[in-house]
């Protein structure tokens, strides 16, 4: 087996986006989640030298930032002052009763696993999308995730629609293509 | 009848709403006959409602470019 090389040049055009989702997911703030990620490229840099080449670039990444998610909550919690325990019955009523039983969550709830699939969905697509050639990656993202009109990205990237609507047409197909085993 | 590149193009507009009723139609038309284009327009339009379901979040280009400015006096 090869092993793995950093590039530290190309991390923001590669992972960022990916980085992000994972991050948005767990902190639920946008600007909180951005930030987690700049201090992942950070620490990246600064450990670059004990990265061993076992692992893929994005995997060491990925952990890198689950301990930043993680040194967010206790950074949080420590504001606050202790972490709170709560035992009332139920944070909105005033009710009481067998409330262990109650609470439990609902064994038959398909929820959570729902949240979880998605997830996994949301990275398999940016995994993709981190292939494509940068152009499309930009046009896609634009379009498709942050939901630009055509005319402003023509104007922002001084491409005519026609441009604009193949490198669509080309991301997609890739797309299409790269997702195909596991999602279609 | 319009070519199979006319109805790829269509389908991709149709994806974001962008096709006028007439080219739909034009469209529809055609996969009724292409099965390739059919296949395609199926698949199209499952992209794009797993786009939806993941809630896919990205950083735009600027603060992309703000975070490489930051890294690079690190690299």
């Amino acid at each position: 087996m090869t092993t793995n090389l950093l590039h530290p040049d190309k991390w923001v055009d590669l992972y960022a986006d990916y980085l992000f989702n994972y991050a948005v997911a767990r902190v639920s703030d946008a600007e909180t989640a951005k930030d987690l990620v700049q201090e992942t490229f950070f620490a990246g840099l600064k450990s670059a030298k004990n990265y061993k080449g076992d692992a893929t670039e994005r995997t060491w990444l990925i952990a890198i930032l689950k301990r930043k998610v993680i040194d967010h909550y206790r950074k949080i919690n420590s504001k606050k002052g202790k972490a709170e325990v709560r035992i009332n019955y139920s944070s909105n009523s005033d009710s009481d009763g067998d409330w262990l039983e109650e609470q439990v969550a609902d064994p038959f709830s398909t929820l959570e696993n729902d949240f979880i699939e998605n997830e996994e969905l949301g990275l398999a697509i940016q995994e993709c999308i981190s292939k494509l050639p940068k152009k499309q990656s930009l046009v896609f993202n634009m379009k498709t995730i942050q939901g630009v009109s055509t005319e402003d990205i023509c104007k922002e990237l001084g491409i005519n629609p026609s441009n604009l609507w193949v490198m669509v047409h080309r991301a997609r197909t890739a797309l299409m293509g790269c997702l195909n085993e596991n999602w279609f | 009848m319009i070519s199979c590149e006319e109805a790829a193009k269509i389908c991709n507009k149709a994806q974001y709403n962008e096709a006028p009723l007439l080219e739909k139609l034009r469209l529809k038309l055609h996969i009724l006959f292409c099965n390739t284009c059919s296949k395609f327009s199926k698949k199209n339009t499952q992209l794009t409602s797993l786009c939806d379901k993941a809630d896919l979040r990205c950083l735009s280009e600027s603060e992309k470019v703000e975070m490489k400015e930051k890294i690079k006096p690190e690299l």
